[in-house]
């Protein structure tokens, strides 16, 4: 962190900022995250201006209202309201007549299989798609409808964005899902026996068994079902109409719960719960009082190093503290100064722990 | 809920927030007005974070210090997806003051939600182009609400108290 930094009047900060707000609109390159980067680090006026305008930004999203009372004329109006499948169909094919996209509508689904296997657009590239991250790894991905899923280590998911519902697998691991909003396409992520659905929201998935997993809910409400019963289509009506729907099943922001099959568990987040569940996100995990098994089992996630540990007082000792995922070796030098933890590496990919005066021992 | 639309050339699109085009569906409008927002304040959030984390962050900070992680960690505050009619009526007022092509781009941005790619096929300009128009844009917006804020000391008019942005 260098404190050595130009001075820069203020307009001119206004002026760079809302060129990123319009190069993060755009979609950044991974460069240009960097020069931001560095951009955000020269002076904590940065950030603060770049936030206030992004605010802005999102506030002036009402003025999407006048789009309704002055549609756009021309195949664009459509490519820009998402509404349905066709807008993106429609962007590949926006000379053609009206009566021809009419035709083709009907051929929808086929249509847009056929042009995902051309390859001829980036966007629709996505439409069907497997994201994996290896072990310690986690990535942030856009998604073709605007979502961002942000995987955390060791997961899998599969989308699918072909028919008329936005639909994902979470196959293995934890994923985190801000929902780009639209009615008229659900969201809809299946796990287990059940799925999560949602038009606009953000949520945090993570299976905790092959048929189970837990669900925060960080903004607005999503609706769980098992996979059973009823389509998903009606869901966003439920969602809209919420007295559709069986109200044990509606979950809002700030809520928890473990579903498997049924929702179970259910209980509301203060938000300093909430940020620690939801640490991960910034490459962080977070523990409160864990005993140290749980806490070695969570930090395992991110590791293919296992900890070993015969002491059972040892086990349930309990820890504090924020961790750097994958930094086993700062965890173990926090051990070691924190909590006066010793370790030995007994194998290649095993480390044992062992307290420093170890308990009175029966021996 | 809408009485009349009115279909808008390509060519016509800077005329929607004119002054007159503001009276007429000011009637129309309610007093509070719901709408899907976008997430660039998230976004942008996210990515400054994503510097902390990588750069600045101690490993095992003292269990007192716990509740002050380095910045929120979640979407804290529930996003507000109403906004008052008098503040809608200023951003339309806002980029009725941008200059003709700035202010094209702009609306397509931001009323017809269309992609910065999309916007300079439609209207024939470079994607570059584009993307500092949609910055100019939002920044001399920017300024035309701070001039107004300034112009208007707070008389606790309830309508705007929607303002008040979280930190």
């Amino acid at each position: 962190m260098s404190n050595v930094s130009q001075f820069t009047p203020k307009q001119d900060i206004y002026e760079q900022a809302s060129l990123w707000i319009s190069r993060v609109d755009r979609g950044l390159t991974h460069s240009e995250i960097q020069q931001l980067d560095q951009w955000l680090a020269a002076s904590s006026g940065h950030r603060r201006i770049l936030f206030e305008l992004a605010s802005l930004w999102d506030d002036m999203s009402v003025m999407n209202e006048l789009s309704g009372l002055y549609p756009l004329k021309s195949a664009q109006a459509t490519l820009s309201s998402g509404k349905d499948h066709a807008a993106k169909w429609k962007r590949q094919a926006r000379y053609s007549s009206a009566a021809a996209v009419a035709i083709v509508v009907l051929f929808l689904g086929f249509i847009s299989d056929w042009s995902w296997l051309m390859g001829t657009d980036n966007t629709t590239a996505q439409v069907s798609r497997r994201l994996a991250t290896a072990i310690g790894e986690q990535r942030t991905v856009k998604l073709a409808d605007g979502s961002y899923v942000q995987l955390n280590t060791n997961s899998i998911i599969n989308i699918d964005f072909s028919g008329g519902v936005r639909r994902i697998v979470l196959q293995k691991g934890e994923a985190h899902f801000a929902v780009a909003h639209d009615h008229y396409r659900p969201f809809v992520v299946e796990a287990g026996a059940n799925t999560v659905t949602a038009i606009g929201t953000a949520f945090n998935m993570q299976l905790t068994d092959t048929d189970a997993f837990e669900l925060v809910v960080t903004e607005g409400k999503v609706l769980v079902r098992d996979t059973t019963s009823a389509q998903d289509a009606s869901d966003a009506t439920a969602l809209i109409n919420p007295d559709a729907t069986a109200s044990g099943q509606l979950l809002t922001a700030g809520e928890k719960a473990n579903i498997r099959g049924q929702v179970d568990q259910r209980q509301s987040l203060t938000s300093d719960a909430m940020q620690q569940d939801l640490a991960w996100q910034q490459g962080m995990i977070v523990f409160k009082g864990e005993p140290l098994e749980d806490a070695l089992k969570e930090i395992g996630r991110y590791t293919p190093v296992t900890f070993k540990i015969a002491d059972e007082n040892l086990k349930q000792k309990r820890v504090a503290g924020y961790f750097k995922v994958g930094d086993i070796s700062g965890l173990l030098f926090a051990l070691k100064n924190s909590f006066n933890i010793e370790h030995k590496r007994v194998s290649g990919m095993t480390i044992e722990l062992k307290e420093i005066t170890p308990p009175v021992s029966a021996g | 809920m809408r009485a009349i639309s009115t279909i808008v050339n390509k060519d016509d699109i800077e005329d929607i927030v004119q002054e007159a085009f503001i009276k007429s569906y000011e009637a129309q409008l309610k007093q509070e007005i719901r709408y899907e927002r976008t997430y660039m304040l998230r976004t942008v959030k996210n990515l400054a974070l994503n510097h902390v984390a990588s750069a600045a962050v101690q490993l095992n900070d003292a269990v007192e210090n716990m509740d002050a992680l380095p910045y929120d960690l979640v979407g804290h505050s529930l996003e507000k997806n109403v906004e008052s009619k008098e503040r809608f009526i200023h951003f339309c007022r806002a980029t009725d003051t941008l200059s003709a092509e700035v202010k094209r781009v702009f609306l397509l941005k931001k009323v017809y939600d269309m992609k910065q790619k999309d916007i300079a096929e439609l209207v024939g300009l470079s994607e570059s182009t584009v993307e500092k128009h949609v910055a100019k844009g939002l920044l001399l917006c920017s300024r035309y609400l701070a001039e107004l804020a300034d112009d208007t000391p707070s008389t606790g008019s309830s309508a705007n108290s929607q303002d008040v942005r979280s930190r």
